[in-house]
């Protein structure tokens, strides 16, 4: 035997006050002094003998009376099994529910995850209902209780502006870390305008009384939410309500299910229950993928139901995007890159023809490209190129596929991306004025720059070509805007001007690229006083053989270039160098050395946020044989390219699957920032941003050197963003100044798989457990209700004792007022 | 100063009874004048002087030549008036030390005798004590002396309750032992067997005793107003009984009034005045009632 309300127990200590009142009323019957005791006779005896046993009955019937009302009460129950039960059960209910994105599928016009909602909604109405409960009540303890239990996380977080039910959720997530987060939807309760820098700003604390503070401060009606920031261990609720208010919310996640840890969560809840009925009822499609394995354990003593939520009679055709692979990862503006997308049908008939469509960055107009009828269980390879015709240093790239057949849409999308270098405007500056074209000192070098077809063995692989290089004479470098450039190589510069020299030396500072290849005019007094050279000019050294014998490994100014060049270095060779003397200050190194003993071939500086390389040797055929070997035109190339491309991106993985944590390493020099993280959007014009919630270890802005990404619960496109300095307010869109790393979130293969397992197959997994399987075909709850019915609640026997109790109390009036009056006569 | 037996003189008692007179019903031998008819003849019966007129006295006996100059009431005394020798009989045994009011039947009672002393010798008449349980246990002779009266008062404050009741022996022992015809009142709660009593009293009749009896009881042994069960515990034997008063009220009550009845009943036919008394009654009523009763019956 149980009870639903073991504190009412507590209670039957009150039988002790009828009886102690006997025992005291009895104790002080008195020794009453009487004249004399002729007048009275045996009679009074049995007068005493009725007088004490009427007390006595009377005591019973209090004493009676209140153990039936606390008993009542306290809802006794007897631990049985079936529906034969005497009294009544409470009930541990652990609701699991599939949200995988299988149970997006729709039937009848219905999608099986709204089947699944309604048999839940059922199963709580049934709850409430057998127990009288309010909905928003959330205490006492003698009602049933029940937890909901997502296969595949948690959805969108439920913005509310009703406090009392942000404190309620509070309560029961005490100890939990929690967000508070305010609404930031257009138009909605908490727009901008109202909601201050305080409220713009998240709350992030474990401590419970700060965030209902919190709530206490909030504006009346801005709608805002609790989002936990760690998984939350599962636990039952008395509240039904919330319950309830937790599956209205509950949507298809795009993250796959996992029933087995679900019910796992499950299983250990209710293991912590002593209520007479526990009971895991299990509502899926009973998708192979999710249900195949070793067999459920720790179910022993628990009953569960398993509705299974059949998917459609007849599945089709279901079309997916497995994959899609560009070429390479980044190109140069303007450049295509060829991308694979591996299409399978899954379904087990042949598909009809579909439409791929190809979204690029925020074009309006997609790419069309026809799929033909596929076979069941085969796949295709479908090749398209992607121009690189942005300004965006990431190109966001979606394919798209329809089908008007398709069963399945969850996996009819993937997002991808690819990276776009903005071109190196090169400036190269002629040192030998009204020279013929090939006279002229920039040739070899512009030659070297120019763009590449893709066969060409000097430059393959490397997937660019550097545009807009254009050159100038040396006398009207002055005349030149050198913002416009990113790189300047100076070829064959006797002198500088003052002004000139005075100019090129603001451009480095600020962050401007400098190669000089100074040539065999240049006056070596004139460079050195320039004063922003990495080395100084010692002497011109002619017929001196001398060949480049090695390059930096670890610098990247000349990364990769051994690899590709190879045995090449050495035919970088020349007669007549310039002697060099790199200068000690910091930043300075030797990139490449010659053959000569301890003379360097290229020497790099940095010059305020900029960097200036000096070679050893000219860049014409007059100087040197370098620019005939093609190993010039990769070094030259690798040094613009180089000098051009100084920002490195955060490091983070530009694909993940759905369902996937990830952290971002964070750029030193943004070790203060405050991270945001973005969800794009396409829109009518251009790309939108809705902020999403992040994690982070302390603080109100970044202390370590990554950042944590939450795992990805949607597919799509997701911007990271470290904002530089800490921010006021919370960050809307990705700011000026800030350091964003894109990232494409894809659905995974397992949900696409269709085919449910048999669902005798399903029940045999629950080992240990007392299982019913039933099939929810119908769309109206009807099934659902059947599970509640399985909810068995016994006779109520605290309604019979609570009678008696009423009864007990009855009689008692009578034989006591009967009493009185016979005292009274 | 008040003397030891003072206390059961209450002057407001007194002072409610101005003018009574204890009249014995029948002529009683006297040594003294008193305000009593003698039964002896040869003593004149001519006028002998005025007393104020007191209720109850015969009009025909109003000298209305002093009214006429005096504007009061006289009677003319004309017939010679012995003295009354009156001995109070008091129960002092352990049933008469009970009482749930404000006294016990036995400080009733004791009250009821010095006043009745004090009524006595006030009038020129005689007044004696007897204080009995099973047993006479103090026996004062009557005497008319102011100081005799504090000597009954003195011993009325000796008198400690104690023994059973043994109404009969104790009367045909006094009935032998008191010669002289006089006025015997009975102070008791008479708890003895009623035929035996009656005996006993027909002794003093015999006798030729005017007895007056004052069947002393308290509310609560006519009434038993208890509602709680409670031990009984008898007085005089110490013996308990476990009774529910309220279930027994009714037959107790019955019983009650049937032994008093009794009692009544007896006396009645033997010519001897009964007075149940309950102690919750004033005392100066009891006594005035009484002896008003009595000097109409008189005349």
């Amino acid at each position: 035997m149980n009870f639903l309300a073991v504190g009412f127990l507590f209670g039957l200590a009150a039988v002790a006050v009828p009886v102690l009142i006997h025992l005291i009323h009895r104790q002080r019957y008195p020794d009453r002094r009487f004249t004399t005791l002729r007048f009275f006779d045996k009679t009074v005896k049995h007068n005493v003998i009725q007088r004490k046993l009427i007390d006595r009955i009377l005591l019973a019937l209090r004493v009676l009376a209140l153990i039936a009302l606390m008993l009542g009460l306290a809802r006794p129950f007897f631990q049985t099994t079936g529906s034969g039960g005497i009294g009544e059960r409470r009930r541990s209910v652990a609701i699991v529910l599939d949200n995988s994105p299988s149970m997006g599928r729709m039937r009848d016009g219905k999608t099986l995850f709204d089947r699944a909602k309604t048999a839940a909604t059922a199963v709580l109405d049934a709850l409430q209902s057998n127990t009288g409960e309010s909905a928003q009540a959330d205490a006492g303890d003698a009602r049933d209780r029940v937890e909901l239990i997502l296969t595949a996380g948690a959805s969108t977080p439920l913005y509310t502006s009703d406090k009392e039910a942000l404190k309620r959720e509070l309560a029961v997530r005490t100890g939990q870390r929690l967000a508070l987060l305010a609404e930031e939807k257009p138009g909605a309760a908490g727009t901008a305008e109202t909601t201050g820098a305080e409220w713009s700003r998240p709350e992030f604390d474990a401590d419970s009384a700060r965030l209902l503070a919190a709530i206490d401060r909030a504006p009346a009606g801005l709608a805002l939410a609790l989002v936990p920031l760690e998984p939350s261990e599962p636990r039952l609720h008395y509240s039904i309500g919330q319950i309830r208010a937790q599956l209205e919310n509950a949507r298809v996640s795009a993250v796959p299910g996992d029933v087995r840890t679900s019910v796992a969560k499950a299983a250990r809840v209710l293991r912590e229950s002593h209520d007479g009925e526990r009971r895991i009822v299990v509502l899926s499609d009973l998708q192979k993928s999710k249900w195949q394995g070793e067999k459920f354990e720790g179910l022993e003593g628990l009953s569960v139901t398993l509705g299974a939520i059949d998917p459609p009679a007849e599945a089709g055709a279901n079309l997916a995007i497995e994959n899609v692979t560009p070429a390479a990862r980044e190109v140069v503006l303007g450049q295509s890159v060829m991308c694979t997308a591996t299409i399978r049908n899954y379904g087990n008939r042949p598909s009809e023809t579909a439409a791929l469509s190809i979204v690029v960055g925020d074009r309006a107009q997609a790419a069309k490209i026809e799929i033909p009828p596929l076979a069941a269980s085969t796949s295709m390879l479908v090749s398209f190129p992607i121009s690189a015709m942005t300004r965006e240093r990431n190109l966001l790239c979606s394919a798209i596929l329809k089908s008007s057949t398709d069963t399945f849409d969850y996996d009819n999308s993937w997002h991808f991306q690819i990276g776009v270098r903005p071109p190196v405007t090169t400036l190269c500056v002629n040192g030998a004025p009204g020279a013929a074209l090939s006279d002229r000192e920039t040739f070899f070098v512009m030659n070297a720059l120019a763009p590449r077809p893709a066969s060409d063995s000097a430059t393959a692989g490397q997937g660019e070509n550097l545009v807009d290089v254009r050159d100038c004479d040396a006398n009207d470098l002055k005349n030149q805007q050198l913002f416009q450039y990113s790189v300047i190589v100076l070829c064959g510069i006797t002198t500088l001007e003052p002004d000139a020299r005075e100019k090129l030396h603001r451009f480095v500072s600020d962050g401007g690229g400098l190669v000089i290849f100074p040539g065999s005019k240049a006056v070596l007094d004139d460079y050195n006083a320039w004063g922003f050279l990495p080395a100084k000019l010692l002497e011109r050294k002619t017929g001196n053989f001398a060949y480049v014998t090695s390059l930096a490994d670890d610098a990247p100014a000349v990364a990769g270039v051994k690899q590709r060049i190879g045995g090449g270095l050495n035919a970088l060779s020349t007669n007549t160098w310039i002697a060099l003397e790199p200068d000690t200050q910091p930043g300075t190194r030797v990139l490449a050395s010659l053959s000569a003993p301890s003379f360097p071939a290229l020497v790099q500086g940095r010059v305020g946020k900029g960097t200036v390389i000096l070679s050893a040797v000219g860049s014409h055929v007059s100087d040197s044989d370098w620019p005939l070997r093609p190993a010039f035109v990769i070094l030259t190339r690798t040094l613009v390219k180089y000098l051009g491309n100084p920002a490195v991106a955060l490091a983070l993985e530009p694909n993940r699957i759905v369902g996937e944590g990830a952290s971002a390493l964070v750029p030193s020099e943004l070790a203060t920032g405050t991270p945001a993280l973005f969800r794009l959007i396409q829109k009518e014009k251009g790309v939108g941003y809705v902020s999403l919630p992040w994690n982070r270890t302390d603080g109100a802005s970044i202390a370590a050197a990554s950042v944590i990404l939450p795992r990805a619960t949607e597919t799509g496109h997701f911007l990271l963003s470290v904002q530089p300095g800490a921010a006021e307010g919370l960050i809307r869109e990705p700011g000026l100044g800030a350091r964003m790393a894109p990232v494409s979130v894809n659905h995974g293969d397992r949900e696409s798989t269709q085919g449910s397992m048999p669902m005798a197959d399903a029940a045999a997994l629950f080992s240990g457990a007392k299982v019913s399987a039933k099939h929810l075909t119908d769309a109206d709850g009807e099934s659902g209700i059947a599970i509640a019915d399985e909810l068995t609640t016994g006779r109520e026997l605290w309604r019979i004792l609570l009678c008696a109790a009423l009864v007990f109390l009855l009689l008692e009036t009578v034989v006591a007022a009967r009493s009185r009056s016979e005292t009274a006569n | 100063m008040k003397t030891v037996g003072s206390k059961f003189l209450d002057p407001d008692l007194l002072a409610k009874l101005p003018n009574l007179e204890v009249v014995a019903r029948k002529l009683v031998r006297g040594a003294f004048v008193g305000y009593h008819k003698s039964p002896d003849f040869g003593y004149s019966v001519e006028f002998v002087d005025h007393r104020e007129y007191a209720p109850g006295d015969d009009l025909r006996s109003v000298d209305w030549r002093v009214w006429a100059r005096k504007d009061k009431y006289y009677v003319k005394r004309f017939e010679m008036e012995s003295q009354l020798k009156a001995t109070i009989i008091l129960d002092s045994s352990k049933s008469m030390d009970f009482g749930d009011g404000r006294m016990t039947k036995l400080a009733y009672g004791s009250f009821m005798a010095a006043t009745i002393s004090y009524l006595l010798i006030h009038q020129n008449d005689m007044a004696g004590l007897v204080n009995f349980d099973s047993k006479v246990r103090t026996y004062i002779p009557p005497r008319g002396s102011r100081q005799h009266l504090r000597l009954i008062l003195h011993a009325l404050a000796g008198i400690k309750p104690g023994g059973s009741t043994n109404v009969s022996a104790v009367c045909h022992h006094l009935a032998d032992t008191i010669k002289t015809r006089g006025m015997i009142i009975l102070i008791s709660d008479m708890l003895d067997d009623p035929q035996s009593m009656l005996t006993a009293l027909r002794h003093f009749q015999h006798m030729k005793h005017d007895v007056i009896v004052f069947h002393v009881l308290d509310d609560s042994e006519l009434d038993l107003p208890y509602n709680e069960l409670a031990n009984f515990l008898e007085l005089e034997t110490g013996s308990r009984l476990a009774l529910d008063p309220a279930g027994f009220r009714s037959v107790y009550t019955s019983r009650v009034a049937a032994f008093c009845g009794e009692l009544r009943e007896g006396l009645l036919k033997t010519n001897i005045d009964y007075n149940l008394v309950r102690t919750s009654q004033p005392i100066e009523t009891t006594i005035s009632n009484f002896f008003s009763f009595r000097a109409r019956r008189t005349r």
